[in-house]
């Protein structure tokens, strides 16, 4: 009689939290109905994850009956909250629109707070002071969060933007996960802030705003995201320095600081780097030393940058992207050479050049792999061997010497100068045993013409890979 | 070198030789491994079924540590999609007794996969009988009870 037998319930009561822990505080709610073990279990299940939409979205329309919805599901969650008392909580996740009573909200993450919680989602797209013509509300997070002795891990995001504002200051002694999406201000700089954090792991910060004079220093970071890209209006920072020895990831965008002072990042695995740039300012980093618009200081500022590559250069997995080569193609001469790297990413604009990459493939002693997320870029006169652009005579011997074994191509647009290259590195590397082409996706893949073009591109794949004995292939969009 | 080989014994007495490396994915068999090396480990409460599924698992999920390892991610999209097909081909009796096999041994990574599969068979259920009927749970409650219930829960639906 196996089959009738209820094994559900005759599971211990942690596997069973197991599972409530992945259905929605709403579906686990249901089976606090089913039987009386299963009502304990709810009361007892230390994960709640809550989303307004799952009320909201059904019947959206009429503002009297929305209003009716906001208020059941305010409801709801008193009571989950309620019947839970005050056993302990693990993980509580909170997804909130506009509409929802926001002192009640607060009474909510008090409530988990004040029962220990570790891990704490808040989504709450409340909007600020100001924003939307809002005027009158101003939401501000309980203060007990940023002091609580319990949080380990905390994600805050909000459509809006979030405030870290706090007037006496802040103090997390166990949290090792930061993550803000959209954060709009901090108090302090960030290097105070992350003090104030003295065992944090990982920091997801992007995008931001940051201070034009900042130093991230700490012991315990292991992977950092910052992107201090959201100002609209243009302002380049001072001086950027991160002090971070046991660091293992870092991906950072930003405009272009004037100096980096300290860049301690000695354990460094992976990078991936975004240096910005506006148009005005690829205009000097391109203008002739001998015209007007030849600016001394601009240029240094420019070179300085090859600090923060210098301290990248024992990581094993780089990415670089468009701006960042064409800042770069300022330091070809200080160069520092990677010899820990295997992985490059390399994104390319056809508006920014490639002067850099030659240097970069001479630095890389070890490399096995390279990914283009595109071939095609402004070309000058510099891009050396690198690609197949303009005649090949006399342009340099970067690729001969590079131990490359794979090479991946995204968003293939099929145009002569990209098959160009791509005959050029299989010609060009002697390493070479792997090449993999990814047509762009956003070709219509029913357009007779675009198929035509598939058909000869995999056919001169063919005959390339015999001719160079390398294993090259085209892929096409959606087959993988 | 040769790769150290351990043996596992089901319920029924079948011994498994199983490479440690795939079964040290399970916690209490790593401990057990080192506190007495170079014997059979007698897992009583487990049928050979249950034993040859749960070894299927580890040796998916080993880790090959062959110091390579870019386009990682692909690799770990596969294993997903390959864990999906591994528990949908579960009758739920059975899918109890790995669930029970994966707490027992302490296999976080095989817990979660089948945990899952429960939650997603609760939650495609379109209300509490569903449920009930679906994994044959008793209801215990009296008719006051159930209806207090009710009166507290009044959520729409």
């Amino acid at each position: 009689m196996l089959e009738t037998m209820d094994l559900v319930s005759s599971l211990p009561e942690e596997v069973l939290c197991r599972i409530l822990s992945f259905l929605t505080t709403k579906e686990a709610d249901l089976t606090s109905v089913l039987s009386k073990r299963w009502r304990n279990l709810f009361v007892s299940c230390p994960n709640l994850d809550i989303d307004d939409s799952e009320f909201l979205h059904p019947q959206e329309e009429g503002k009297q009956e929305r209003n009716g919805v906001l208020q059941s599901f305010m409801d709801f969650v008193d009571r989950a909250l309620a019947l839970q008392g005050d056993s302990p909580i693990k993980r509580f996740s909170l997804k909130c629109r506009t509409g929802i009573d926001q002192v009640r909200v607060n009474l909510w993450i008090r409530n988990v707070l004040k029962r220990g919680v570790s891990d704490l989602e808040l989504v709450l797209d409340f909007p600020r002071y100001g924003s939307d013509g809002n005027e009158d509300e101003d939401y501000e997070l309980p203060w007990e969060m940023f002091e609580s002795k319990t949080l380990v891990n905390l994600k805050l995001r909000s459509e809006f933007g979030v405030d870290w504002w706090r007037d006496h200051g802040t103090f997390l002694p166990m949290l090792r996960s930061l993550s803000i999406k959209d954060l709009i201000l901090l108090p302090d700089d960030l290097g105070v802030f992350v003090s104030a954090l003295p065992v944090i792991e990982e920091l997801y910060l992007a995008p931001m705003t940051w201070y034009w004079d900042e130093t991230v220093s700490s012991k315990s970071l292991r992977k950092l995201t910052v992107h201090a890209n959201c100002f609209a209006e243009f302002e380049d920072p001072k001086s950027i320095s991160f002090d971070t020895p046991s660091l293992v990831y870092l991906d950072y965008s930003d405009y272009v600081a004037a100096d980096y002072p300290i860049v301690n990042l000695t354990n460094l695995v992976e990078a991936r780097l975004e240096v910005l740039v506006t148009e005005d300012q690829i205009q000097l980093i391109r203008a002739a030393p001998d015209s007007d618009e030849y600016d001394v200081v601009v240029i240094q500022r420019f070179r300085n940058v090859t600090k923060l590559m210098s301290g990248l250069r024992n990581v094993q997995r780089l990415s670089l992207t468009a701006d960042t080569l064409e800042v770069l193609s300022l330091s070809c001469d200080s160069m520092p050479v990677f010899n820990n790297l295997k992985f490059l990413n390399i994104k390319s604009h056809k508006e920014r050049g490639w002067q850099a990459v030659p240097v970069l493939l001479r630095n890389c002693p070890h490399l096995e792999t390279i990914v283009f997320e595109g071939l095609i870029h402004y070309v000058t006169e510099d891009c050396g061997d690198a690609c197949g652009c303009i005649s090949r005579e006399d342009k340099g011997r970067s690729l001969v010497s590079c131990p490359v074994k794979k090479i991946e191509i995204r968003g293939f647009e099929i145009t002569v100068p990209e098959m160009k290259t791509i005959r050029h590195l299989l010609e060009s590397l002697p390493c070479l045993k792997e090449m993999k082409i990814y047509a762009e996706e956003d070709n219509d893949p029913t357009n007779l013409e675009v198929l035509r073009e598939y058909e000869l591109i995999e056919m001169a794949m063919k005959y390339y890979g015999q001719l160079f004995k390398c294993d090259a292939s085209f892929i096409r969009p959606g087959s993988l | 070198m040769s790769k150290k080989m351990i043996v596992l014994k089901s319920s029924e007495g079948v011994s498994f030789v199983v490479e440690e490396a795939v079964a040290r994915q399970s916690k209490i068999i790593s401990f057990l491994v080192e506190e007495f090396p170079d014997r059979e480990l007698p897992l009583t409460n487990m049928t050979s079924e249950i034993l040859r599924k749960t070894i299927e698992y580890c040796k998916k999920h080993v880790v090959e540590d062959d110091g390579g390892g870019d386009s990682s991610s692909s690799s770990s999209g596969d294993l997903k999609e390959w864990d999906v097909k591994f528990v949908a081909e579960i009758d739920q009796p059975r899918l109890m007794d790995l669930l029970m096999a994966a707490n027992y041994l302490d296999i976080p990574s095989l817990l979660d996969v089948t945990c899952q599969k429960v939650a997603d068979t609760i939650a495609a259920c379109n209300d509490e009988k569903e449920i009930r009927a679906t994994f044959n749970i008793e209801n215990d409650f009296t008719e006051e009870e159930v209806e207090a219930i009710r009166m507290e829960n009044q959520y729409p639906i």
